[in-house]
C-alpha cells in the first residue's frame, strides 16, 4: 500500500490532489512509521486503537479501508485499488480541473 | 361440568411433560448430536412434530435447530411455507425463546421470511423476540441499494423502541445508531461527514480543509 501512496502523490503533485489518513497505532508508533515511509502527507491519530472515535464514527471494520472523495468532498468511491484506484483518482481529478 | 376443564388442563400438562410432543423434539436434536444422522431424517422428524402439536412450548427450539442445522428456507424441500411460519407466530409470536431461531435468520431475502420478521418486530410482546426481529430485517437489507429507504426506517425503529435491548453483550442501540450514521452518510453519493483531529506532530487539522483536492482517504495501522 505504502509505495503505491508514494507513488500517487509524486504523480500527482502538481494536481488539486491529496493523500488523508486515519492512523490506529499507538503514537509513538505512528511518529515512527511516518518517519519511515517517508509520508509526506497528514493523517489523523486516532487515540492509538481500531476502536479509536474516528474509525467507529466511520464503521472501520477492516484495515486498510479507503474511500476516495472528490474535489466537493463527495464519497465516490469506497475501497477500490491497485489499477481501480488510479483509474478514480484520474477520473475524479479530470472533473475538478475541468471546473 | 368446572371440573372438566382442570382435568383437561392438567391431563395436557402432564401429558406435555411425559412422552409429548416437547419430549419427542428434545430426543431428536439429543439424538442428533448423539447419533450424527444425516441432518434430513431429523429435520423431517422436526417439521412433522411441529405442524401436529403446534402449540408445544418446545417448537422455538425445533424451529431454531431447523434454522441452525437444517439449512432450510422458506421454498426449501422441508415446507417451511408461510403457513409453518403462520403457525409458529400464532402460537409463539410472545415467547422469548423464538429470538434464538429469528437471530440465525439474518440474510433471510425471502418474501416469506421477510414479512414474517416484519410481522413479528411490529407485533411480537416480547422485547426480545421483536428486536432480534427487527435486527434479522435490518441485516437482510444491508447490502440492498434498492431497499435504503426501508433499511433506516427498521434502525430507526430499533433506536426508538428498544433503547434498552441488549444481543449478548452488545447494545443494540449504539449498534444501530452506528449503522443509521453510515448508512445515511457514509454511501457513495454522500458528503463525507467532517474529522477532526490532531497529525504525528499534534497539529490540529480537519478533513474539509482539503476540500477543492481529491482525496484519497484511508484508514491504516503500521501492523
Amino acid at each position: 500500500m505504502l509505495p503505491h501512496e508514494r507513488s500517487l502523490a509524486a504523480r500527482h503533485k502538481d494536481r488539486p490532489f491529496a493523500i488523508v489518513g486515519v492512523n490506529s497505532d499507538p503514537k509513538p508508533r505512528f511518529k515512527s512509521s511516518t518517519k519511515r515511509e517517508l509520508m509526506t502527507w497528514q493523517s489523523f491519530w486516532d487515540g492509538g486503537t481500531t476502536n479509536g472515535p474516528i474509525s467507529m464514527r466511520w464503521a472501520i471494520t477492516a484495515w486498510p479501508t479507503v474511500f476516495v472523495l472528490d474535489h466537493k468532498g463527495v464519497i465516490r468511491y469506497k475501497n477500490v485499488h491497485g489499477d481501480k484506484l488510479d483509474e478514480a483518482i484520474e477520473t475524479l481529478l479530470a472533473e475538478a480541473e475541468a471546473e | 361440568m368446572r371440573i372438566l376443564p382442570c382435568l383437561l388442563l392438567s391431563l395436557t400438562i402432564l401429558s406435555s411433560a411425559v412422552g409429548g410432543p416437547g419430549e419427542e423434539i428434545d430426543g431428536h436434536i439429543a439424538a442428533y448430536y448423539r447419533d450424527r444422522p444425516a441432518p434430513d431424517a431429523t429435520v423431517q422428524a422436526l417439521v412433522k412434530l411441529m405442524a401436529e402439536a403446534p402449540e408445544d412450548p418446545a417448537i422455538p427450539k425445533a424451529f431454531a435447530f431447523l434454522i441452525n442445522h437444517g439449512g432450510v428456507s422458506p421454498g426449501s424441500d422441508y415446507d417451511m411455507d408461510e403457513a409453518f411460519l403462520a403457525r409458529i407466530e400464532k402460537y409463539h409470536r410472545d415467547n422469548d425463546q423464538l429470538a434464538a431461531a429469528l437471530s440465525s435468520m439474518i440474510g433471510f431475502r425471502e418474501d416469506e421470511a421477510i414479512a414474517f420478521l416484519e410481522r413479528l418486530g411490529e407485533n411480537s410482546q416480547s422485547e426480545l423476540v421483536s428486536g432480534t426481529a427487527l435486527l434479522a430485517l435490518a441485516s437482510s437489507f444491508e447490502h440492498d441499494r434498492k431497499a435504503i429507504d426501508r433499511y433506516d426506517k427498521i434502525l430507526k425503529k430499533l433506536i426508538s423502541e428498544h433503547p434498552d435491548l441488549k444481543f449478548g453483550r452488545r447494545n443494540v442501540t449504539a449498534y444501530a445508531k452506528q449503522k443509521l450514521f453510515a448508512s445515511e452518510h457514509l454511501r457513495i453519493g454522500k458528503v463525507a461527514p467532517e474529522v477532526e483531529g490532531e497529525d504525528a506532530e499534534g497539529k490540529q487539522f480537519k478533513l474539509s480543509d482539503y476540500r477543492g483536492k481529491v482525496v484519497f482517504f484511508n484508514f491504516w495501522g503500521d501492523w
